[in-house]
This record gives C-alpha cells, sequence and structure tokens, in this order.
C-alpha cells in the first residue's frame, strides 16, 4: 500500500468501517453511570456528614458567643440562656432532640447520615471490613497503596492499603495494577484489618476528579455546578415542604441562586417554611438533588 | 424517605440518549483508530460518554456537543494509552485472511494500516487520525487535543512521514 493524502483518508474510513457497532452501549452507558453514582454516594455521605457536623459546630459556637438566648430546643437543665453542653446518651432523654443532634442545633433530621462526625465512629477492628475515600499520597506499588482518607471510618488517617492476590483495582473504571495509581488521585476503598495496622485492600476505585476541565457555564453567570455525584451546600429561604421534598430559594452556595427544590433523605424537625436554611447533599442528576441535611440558620 | 436509585434522564436542547443512538457509531470508529482494538474502543465510548452525561446540560448549552464529547474522548484514550495500552503485542504474522469474497487483498491492506497506525506515537497517530479522518482543520484539531497550531502540524507531518515508512517496510516484508 502507497500511500498519498486521499488514499490515507479512503483507507482510514475503510479501516474504521469494519468496526461493528454495539446496539446496547446506550444502556451500558446507563448501567455504568449509575454503578458510579451509587459508588460516589456511599462514600461521599461520610464526607458530607463531617462537613455538617462542622457547619452545626460553627453555628453554634456562633449562637452561644453572641449572647444569644438558647434555641427551646435546648435541655431546660442548662437554665435560661446558659449555654449547656450537649446532653449525654440516655440523659435528660425527653428534653433532648429526638435524633441525639448537639444541643443548640437546629433542627436535624431524624433519619440523617447515621454518624454526624466520622471521628466519633469507632475505627474497624481486626476482620472488620470498612470502605474510605482520599488520596493517594506516593505513587502505587505493586504490593501496595499509601492513602490519606478523608471519608469513612479511619477519616484523617494515613494507611497503606496491602494488595493482596483478591484484590482488585480499577482504574477510571478500568481493571488495573497498583503501579498504576498516581500520586494524588483521588481513591475509593473497601479494606479489611488484618492486624493493628495493617490493612488489606479488597477493592479501591482510583481517578482524577476533573481530568476533563467543565465548559464553562452560560451567561447565567452562576457558579459551576457540582457534577452529578458530587455534593453541594447551599443556604437560602424554605418556601415549601411536602414530605418528599423541600424548595428552598438558594441565595448562596454551591447552586445558582433561585428556586431549588430538593429530594428530602431526611425529615427535617419542626417547621422551616420561612426560614433561612441550610441543605448539603448530592446532586443526583441535572436538576435533581437528594439533601441529606437540613439545618435552620440562627436568625 | 425517598431514594433514587436511578439517574434522571438527562434533558436538554439535543436528549443525551439521542445522541448517544445519533452519533456514538461516529465515536466508536475514531476510538477505533485510536486504539486499534474493537473492544478497548468499545470501552472507551462508554467511558467517555459516561464522563460526559452528568454534565450534559451545560455541554449542549454552548451547541452541538460533537466537538466537546470527541475532545473527552481522546484526551481519555491518550491517558489510558499511557497507562494501559502500552503493552501491545505487535505480531509479524499477518492474521488470517478473510473470506476471499471480501477480497483478501483489502483485508490485507486494512491490517497493515491498522498496525501502522498502532505503530505510531499517541499524539502523532491522533494528530492523523483528526486530520486525515474527521477531517478537521488544524486549528479545529488543535482545541481538540489542547495545543497549538504549529504542534498538530508537526504531529501530523512526523505522522504521516512514519506511517509512509512503516507500510513502505510492510510492503517490502509482505509483497
Amino acid at each position: 500500500m502507497t500511500l498519498d493524502e486521499t488514499t490515507l483518508t479512503t483507507a482510514l474510513h475503510d479501516l474504521a468501517g469494519t468496526v461493528p457497532d454495539n446496539p446496547a452501549r446506550l444502556s451500558h452507558v446507563h448501567h455504568l453511570a449509575r454503578r458510579r453514582h451509587r459508588r460516589n454516594r456511599a462514600i461521599g455521605a461520610g464526607a458530607l456528614a463531617a462537613t455538617m457536623a462542622a457547619a452545626v459546630v460553627g453555628a453554634e459556637a456562633l449562637a452561644s458567643g453572641g449572647g444569644r438566648p438558647a434555641p427551646a430546643i435546648r435541655p431546660a437543665s442548662g437554665g435560661p440562656g446558659a449555654p449547656a453542653p450537649a446532653p449525654a446518651n440516655g440523659a435528660s432523654a425527653t428534653a433532648a432532640p429526638a435524633n441525639g443532634a448537639p444541643a443548640g442545633a437546629l433542627p436535624a433530621c431524624p433519619a440523617a447520615p447515621p454518624q454526624p462526625n466520622n471521628r466519633d465512629v469507632a475505627p474497624p477492628s481486626i476482620g472488620q471490613q470498612f470502605t474510605g475515600g482520599g488520596t493517594v499520597t506516593a505513587p502505587g506499588t505493586a504490593s501496595g497503596i499509601a492513602v490519606h482518607v478523608d471519608g469513612g471510618p479511619m477519616l484523617g488517617s494515613d494507611l497503606t492499603l496491602t494488595i493482596g492476590p483478591a484484590s482488585k483495582v480499577f482504574v477510571d473504571e478500568h481493571p488495573a495494577t497498583g503501579t498504576q495509581v498516581q500520586k494524588g488521585e483521588r481513591v475509593k476503598f473497601s479494606a479489611t484489618v488484618v492486624a493493628t495496622a495493617s490493612y488489606l485492600l479488597d477493592e479501591l476505585h482510583a481517578g482524577t476528579p476533573s481530568a476533563v476541565q467543565t465548559p464553562k457555564q452560560g451567561a447565567s453567570g452562576g457558579p459551576a455546578q457540582p457534577a452529578v455525584g458530587d455534593g453541594f451546600k447551599v443556604t437560602g429561604q424554605a418556601t415549601g415542604l411536602t414530605g418528599t421534598t423541600i424548595t428552598v430559594d438558594v441565595q448562596g452556595g454551591s447552586l445558582p441562586p433561585g428556586p431549588v427544590t430538593f429530594t428530602l433523605e431526611c425529615r427535617p424537625a419542626g417547621s422551616v417554611v420561612g426560614k433561612t436554611v441550610s441543605v448539603a447533599g448530592t446532586r443526583t442528576g441535572a436538576s435533581a438533588y437528594d439533601a441529606f441535611a437540613v439545618v435552620v440558620q440562627a436568625s | 424517605m425517598v431514594l433514587s436509585t436511578d439517574l434522571p434522564r438527562i434533558a436538554g436542547p439535543y436528549h443525551f440518549d439521542t445522541y448517544v443512538h445519533e452519533r456514538s457509531a461516529a465515536l466508536l470508529r475514531l476510538a477505533f483508530l485510536l486504539t486499534g482494538d474493537t473492544h478497548t474502543a468499545e470501552d472507551l465510548v462508554q467511558s467517555s460518554l459516561v464522563k460526559v452525561m452528568g454534565r450534559w446540560d451545560s455541554i449542549t448549552a454552548g451547541g452541538d456537543p460533537h466537538a466537546y464529547v470527541r475532545a473527552v474522548l481522546l484526551h481519555t484514550a491518550l491517558r489510558w494509552r499511557k497507562r494501559r495500552w502500552s503493552g501491545e503485542r505487535p505480531s509479524e504474522v499477518l492474521p488470517e485472511r478473510a473470506d476471499e469474497a471480501d477480497g483478501a487483498g483489502a483485508v490485507v491492506a486494512r491490517e497493515r494500516l491498522r498496525r501502522a497506525l498502532q505503530a505510531l506515537p499517541p499524539r502523532q497517530r491522533a494528530a492523523v487520525v483528526l486530520r486525515h479522518y474527521e477531517d478537521l482543520t488544524e486549528a479545529d484539531a488543535a482545541r481538540a487535543l489542547g495545543c497549538s497550531v504549529g504542534t498538530v502540524k508537526s504531529q501530523t507531518a512526523r505522522g504521516l512521514e512514519r506511517l509512509r515508512a512503516l507500510l513502505d517496510d510492510d510492503n517490502g516484508r509482505n509483497p
């Protein structure tokens, strides 16, 4: 075969035309997206809960520093207007918020994420499996991957996950080896504690969060929305509440200003309509958002 | 409590599902030229589509999304190539010939071209494919690859030169 530009173009089209199309591609793409979405939600919930807990603690500190009277849900034993420590489990059960939220915190969802703060979670014991998310701190090797954990029960730890014969490593959803995991990549993983400070990797998914730039927003000039599967946090005025949704006129945070309806993953205690609220959750679609936490801000 | 397990279908001026139906076969052909393997090409297309799916509204807001999706596919291919396609096993022997009705000569020529393409460095291959298969201008190819027009020119020229040499060599060994 000799090559000039015309024959090359023809030959390339001829070669490309031999590839059979896959009629099931669309369903495979949706399946892949759902799997990625579920994984992101499962791992992201821990980090989100920690963020919300920090926000609640910050709001509480601000409220008590300002000398405002304690909100009505504060346990009566603390005295009028006096900042009171959070009730211990079982103490003042009738006065404490039903879901055990910190006193002074705004009404929390009864079905909020299981732990308000990952640091409160006991580290897994030997033989126990756990999940987490974090950042790779050194190039992976065939025998292990070093990760700084920022989500899950080992939050804040630097772990080396040992790769065993049954360990599975994926990079961008494709099977890979430990050596293909690079420093700085985001990972989500499950592992088993095999001994003190020894963790056997069960499965790890790695990928660069922003390998491809998001195109610029339109003329609205609002903040760039988080990608589907990513978390968000906004503040605004609650304008409507149903059994499954809350509508908020968003005024700040990681979503563009304006009314947004969130699907409730938890039920805010008390009345929130007309109040300024913070909502945190996950974007699940083009204009679909799940709210894992709804917190009324101190007025 | 409402737990949504399905992602809602993406709405927009150009529906994502419609795009996949209409344009993903073209992406597959491009991916095949870049990877040289049908299954890897399919994986590449699906991964690229999943990447753009979550941002479909903003992508389509800028007009025809194809150029953007093609750029995502290119960058994914170049990134994958660095990591996991380094173990290609070029064969000294051509694969078995297809049935004679197809024209054995054509089959052999296609296979030689596929192998020669795969022997090019990834960026040269991408430049050649974008210029001579996708028929992009140098400026469009530069935009898709995220490099300068000068780089596209030099990569394409070197790619063509190397492709010519490889095919000439192949002709010499398998006349």
